[in-house]
């Protein structure tokens, strides 16, 4: 350990990441931030694999993966993290697998289970950052109320078919994700899923965690962006908190 | 005509206000949604080109908390001075 007590970068390393540390915002001491930061991505369905992947490649020193299922053949389309031969393999052990072979140098657990009242706030524990993987809107209240409470940033994501949309929501900064749901938000199954759709909202996931752990630039905090990959146009708002929100007006 | 406006987030253009004036005594739902996309500095699209119908994957409208779509016109139905607009942008569910 040295300088802000993050851990130094072996040389290996150094030469690794060189092309994101000459970056400005990022630089060797951002590259330290990021060796020391502790990440949880909640499900390695689609933009799980996705997020999980880049963040792996950044260089992010703890990855957390949890998920309960286990690789069909329906998921290769968006799934990158998997091959043919994981169909039928626990996704987080195939996860965790094909993630540190890109990166050794991480450390990464991988958590067998599902997320529930019940076991979130074991799963969500000692991390920086949550980044949404789910593909259900009660999971994701269920880790909204968790990361609020915890005070832990949470980045959502969601897919349907040629559309996206992602937040990030600070706890005691930004409104909730409870704020701009609205009560018909229930998931329709199957939901479409086109895999480019799924990778741009999981770049931006794993670029908001970045930024967050790095605090460069200016995040998605507070606002809803949301892509239409069928006319190629972003849009962002501001979201407002809910009145009486029973989840960050308390 | 006076149009109160309720929201899940702050509807680029009104700032902080709940309400639109808007210089006409008769305007259809349609066309109210068009200038508020006028009134936006950025880019936000409520009504798509001839689009007979909001995209439901987007937006969930009410006139004084009656979903737009049963209302007999659907977007060709006429506002009037105090109506109530409730527009929520939807987030996607699946991953």
């Amino acid at each position: 350990m040295y300088g802000d007590g993050h851990p130094p970068l072996e040389p290996e390393e150094l030469d690794r990441y060189a092309r994101q540390m000459i970056f400005p915002g990022f630089g060797r001491d951002g590259q330290e931030k990021l060796k020391a930061s502790r990440v949880l991505v909640a499900g390695v369905g689609g933009l799980g694999s996705l997020s999980s992947l880049y963040l792996c490649a950044a260089g992010i020193g703890h990855l957390t993966l949890v998920d309960r299922g286990r690789v069909q053949l329906p998921d290769l389309n968006r799934q990158l993290l998997y091959g043919e031969k994981d169909v039928g393999e626990v996704k987080v052990v195939a996860a965790g697998k094909k993630l540190q072979d890109l990166n050794s140098k991480i450390e990464i657990t991988p958590v067998l289970r599902e997320i529930t009242e019940e076991t979130v706030s074991e799963v969500v524990d000692d991390v920086q950052v949550v980044v949404d993987g789910t593909d259900n809107f009660k999971t994701r209240l269920i880790l909204n109320k968790v990361c609020h409470s915890k005070k832990i940033p949470f980045v959502y994501g969601g897919i349907f078919g040629l559309k996206g949309s992602t937040a990030t929501i600070i706890p005691g900064k930004t409104p909730c994700l409870e704020c701009f749901l609205t009560k018909d938000e229930e998931t329709r199954l199957p939901i479409p899923a086109i895999g480019p759709v799924v990778g741009v909202i999981a770049s931006i996931q794993a670029m908001e965690v970045l930024k967050l752990i790095l605090q460069q630039g200016d995040s998605l905090a507070g606002d809803l962006a949301l892509f239409d990959g069928g006319r190629m146009s972003f849009m962002k708002v501001a979201i407002k908190k809910k009145e009486g929100c029973r989840i960050c007006s308390v | 005509m006076r149009i109160h406006i309720k929201a899940n987030f702050f509807v680029p253009g009104l700032e902080e206000k709940d309400s639109v004036t808007v210089g006409r005594s008769r305007m259809t739902l349609r066309e109210f949604l068009e200038e508020l996309s006028k009134m936006s500095p950025t880019p936000i699209e409520y009504v798509k080109p001839g689009a007979e119908v909001l995209d439901p994957d987007d937006w969930e409208v009410d006139i004084n908390g009656i979903p737009y779509q049963h209302c007999s016109q659907g977007l060709g139905t006429l506002l009037k001075d105090g109506d109530v607009l409730t527009i929520k942008i939807l987030a996607m569910g699946g991953g």
